[in-house]
């Protein structure tokens, strides 16, 4: 009965016309920036963020969980349109999206990537009442070595099912674990690497790392690239896809459900691996996995599905225990943090309305963009028609602005500056952002986690395979690692470069 | 009958000099003619922060001009107060800290400022309540229980503070010392990691803010044992003081409000009497009670640097016991 009146409170809170007007600007500008390639959810939501300090912390995370899923039905429709994505989980789209816009299907693409991500994001929303909010009554059995031991087995799936260069990705993570070492020590109080500057006593700011790798640094990769942008100028007719298509997208959307929001729970996880995964499953599952790339709409419905029911996922972990799932869960802590919110085990129980408020707002984000997406996919092709020349300095203005009035020092505007290069050197060098930026957030928790599992064992390993919880995660964790080298298993792995690309 | 004029001119005069000393000495005291800068050495959302923000709306109306709140947080405050070293003493720069960058910090990390010498502190708006908490279903009844337990089992007994170096931290180890005895200590990053680690059960007791705890002590998942105000707290007078159990020390963190060295004395005498009127006003008293902030008398001017002072020596001594202290090269 309890979760009921949770979700009366919820409504109560999410339907206010304040929160309303916060879910719909969320909603819109995610679209708005799914649809514009060059800047996505991370970016917009540290940029926006200052925004927020004198608003209602629930309003503010209504409407930047909206930026989030917003970006996710957004980045659909230039991956169809113009085979540009607008968001990395949108990639996978473009294969047979495009091509089905070339067929004359642009219409049906764009409807069901629509109502895919409409049913998957309201059942993600649903999963996410009903799983977050018992497992929250479970969270404070998660002491130090159960966080520890999950994070293990988080990072070990997301190493198991990573794509592209697994040495990229790790050194990445590398850069990012160092980089959090700099700051003040959670254990002992000592300075490290903070070479006496006060500024790095706190660390380094998540933030402006992340408007510097995500925002500044995409801008300037897009200045030096004339992004062909062949617009199909026929008329989108036919926004409802047909009886056959209707049947034919039925189960991918159920699989990329199902497949996006267990990924989306955990670390590392989240809406691009499992778009990518998706498209997998539906091209293995296929009486004709030859045609895909050619137009399948399999192809579009299930990694659409996906990355939707993703975002959902990804709140489970953040609202319960305090643990990011991916680097725009990162950014959100940290947006909770900065209202006094402290994400955790006390957060459902102390503010109820923060957990309830947003996620009842999902579902009518979800209706929202709905009705933003089908009607308007004329105005979101026009917004692609935006010069450069004016979107890309009101980026950089906005970032600028953005990255020094979070703590109102121009220290912050010289790492976002320095990242915004480094992230375009990485980029030209075809290595991730997200690994670092995750690394440098996981780290220290996952430090701290362990020192403090050691310190209450007394310095024994034991305590992560005595206690029940943890005890599982590692042994799960374990048989994954065993089954990567095991020659005769690993033929099972499934290869997702040369599956999907 | 010529001079008669320029005699007459001489009292003018002087009546004219008076009169322009007299408004000159006005303007120094016509303050404030422009905005006030309040800087903040936390983020925004924390309890230093809604102190500050509070205590500035009341005083920006007696002072008729407005009060720009600015967050600089870092460093736990002492990025502020190495800004804040460099201000103009002009008045229109402040800052609202808790007393850690003032009295602390200085034997912890290497600042860029004489904590007892480049400031001028104005008012101390209260002492941030905190105390010992264990499980309700906890074997430890009373804090002889938990002293008990420590000695039989030394290293044994595990408390959750919010962090290395903080004043429930600082507050164990010297108890530790006096009653020689080993805890050993699980730090957690904030006050409310460290108390959901107790209601867990992973750690045995946990030091922390009031804020953090109440409302779980009122709801009886968990038990307070021993309470760092001086003179206990009125909802659970049962519960003991650090002098009730025998300790000789306090162990208190202050929020306060401080201005660069050097400020005119009409200047700050100003600010001292608005600030306090705004920490007696009954909307800043309902903040303070929400925000678990003991805020009874506020604490100005000299008597104030010296309770500074004294903080300072007795922290100094405290971290140096304890072990923290910074290394000097």
């Amino acid at each position: 009965m309890e979760i009921f009146s949770g979700i009366v409170q919820g409504f109560t809170t999410s339907l206010s016309i304040t929160n309303l007007a916060y879910c719909f600007v969320g909603v819109f500008v995610g679209t708005l920036i799914g649809v514009l390639p060059g800047i996505g959810p991370v970016g917009t939501i540290s940029l926006l963020l200052p925004a927020t300090f004198r608003v209602d912390p629930v309003s503010a995370i209504i409407m930047m969980a909206g930026i989030y899923y917003g970006a996710m039905y957004g980045g659909s429709t230039t991956s169809i349109l113009v085979n540009i994505p607008g968001e990395a989980a949108s990639v996978i789209t473009c294969l047979d999206g495009y091509q089905m816009a070339r067929k004359g299907r642009a219409g049906a693409a764009l409807g069901i990537s629509a109502f895919g991500s409409f049913i998957a994001g309201t059942i993600g929303v649903i999963a996410l009442m009903f799983l977050a909010y018992p497992l929250a009554k479970l969270a404070l059995n998660f002491g130090p070595p159960e966080y520890f031991a999950l994070m293990c087995l988080g990072l070990t799936i997301l190493t198991y099912l990573a794509r592209g260069s697994m040495l990229k990705a790790l050194s990445m993570a590398l850069v990012g674990l160092l980089l959090s070492f700099i700051g003040i020590d959670g254990i002992t109080g000592l300075p490290r690497f903070t070479m006496d500057m006060v500024h790095l006593m706190d660390g380094v700011g998540l933030v402006p790392i992340a408007m510097g790798l995500f925002g500044i640094s995409e801008v300037l990769l897009n200045l030096e690239e004339v992004i062909k942008r062949d617009i199909f100028e026929t008329k989108i007719k036919g926004l409802l896809p047909n009886r056959e298509e209707w049947r034919r997208s039925k189960w991918p959307i159920v699989r990329g459900t199902i497949i996006g929001f267990f990924l989306g729970i955990l670390p590392g996880g989240g809406a691009v691996i499992s778009s990518f995964i998706s498209y997998g499953l539906e091209k293995k599952l296929s009486s004709t996995p030859e045609k895909f790339g050619t137009g399948m709409i399999e192809g579009v419905a299930g990694p659409e599905s996906a990355n939707n029911a993703a975002v959902a996922g990804a709140f489970v972990p953040l609202f319960t225990l305090g643990i990011p799932a991916n680097v725009t869960m990162a950014v959100l802590l940290g947006a909770l943090m900065i209202h006094g919110l402290t994400p955790g085990p006390m957060l459902l129980r102390e503010h109820p309305e923060i957990f309830w408020g947003t996620v009842t707002s999902m579902y009518m984000g979800n209706v929202m963009l709905l009705a933003l997406n089908l009607p308007l996919i004329g105005l979101w092709v026009k917004v692609l028609k935006i010069p450069y020349g004016i979107l890309f300095p009101l980026i950089i203005l906005f970032c600028l602005i953005g990255a020094y009035s979070l703590n109102n020092t121009a220290f912050d505007i010289g790492v976002m500056v320095i990242f915004g290069l480094v992230g375009y050197l990485m980029k030209k060098l075809d290595y991730e952002g997200a690994p670092l930026l995750l690394a440098f957030v996981l780290g220290p928790m996952m430090e701290q986690a362990l020192r403090q599992s050691l310190l209450l064992s007394h310095g024994s390993f034991a305590i992560f395979f005595t206690r029940p919880i943890s005890a599982v995660a590692m042994g799960l964790a374990v048989a994954l690692i065993l089954s990567y080298f095991l020659p005769f298993l690993r033929k099972k792995r499934p290869n997702l470069e040369e599956d999907n690309v | 009958m010529k001079m008669k004029p320029v005699i007459s001119v001489v009292p003018v005069l002087i009546a004219l000099s008076l009169i322009l000393a007299a408004l000159g000495w006005a303007a120094d005291v016509k303050y404030p003619t422009k905005p006030i800068h309040m800087w903040v050495g936390f983020a925004a959302g924390g309890s230093t922060d809604i102190c500050a923000r509070s205590a500035s709306a009341i005083a920006e109306k007696a002072l008729g001009q407005p009060i720009v709140v600015e967050n600089k947080p870092g460093g736990g405050g002492a990025l502020l107060l190495g800004l804040l070293a460099s201000a103009a003493p002009d008045g229109y720069t402040l800052a609202t800290t808790s007393d850690t960058p003032y009295t602390r910090a200085p034997h912890l990390i290497n600042v860029k400022y004489d904590s007892m010498k480049d400031f001028t502190p104005l008012v101390r708006l209260g002492l941030q309540r905190q105390g010992i908490v264990v499980r309700a279903d906890s074997p430890f009844k009373k804090w002889q229980d938990l002293i008990d337990f420590a000695r039989k089992n030394p290293g044994q007994l595990t408390y959750g503070t919010p962090g290395p170096g903080t004043t429930p931290h600082l507050a164990m180890e010297k108890i530790a010392l006096q009653e020689k005895i080993k805890f050993q200590h699980i730090p957690f990053q904030g006050d409310t990691p460290a108390m959901s680690a107790v209601l867990g059960g992973h750690v045995m007791a946990s030091a922390t803010g009031a804020l953090a705890w109440t409302s779980h002590v009122k709801a009886g998942s968990l038990r307070l044992l021993l309470v760092f105000d001086p003179e206990g707290m009125d909802e659970w007078p049962e519960v003991p003081t650090f002098k009730k159990v025998g300790y000789s020390f306090e162990a208190p963190t202050a929020q306060m409000v401080s201005a660069p060295k050097g400020v005119p004395k009409p200047i700050v005498d100003k600010l001292i009497t608005v600030f306090s009127d705004a920490v007696m006003s009954p909307q800043f008293q309902k903040v303070a009670r929400e925000q678990e902030l003991l805020a009874a008398k506020p604490l100005t001017g000299a008597d104030f640097q010296k309770w500074l002072q004294q903080q300072y020596t007795m922290y100094g001594t405290f971290i140096k016991e304890v072990g923290l202290q910074k290394k000097t090269e």
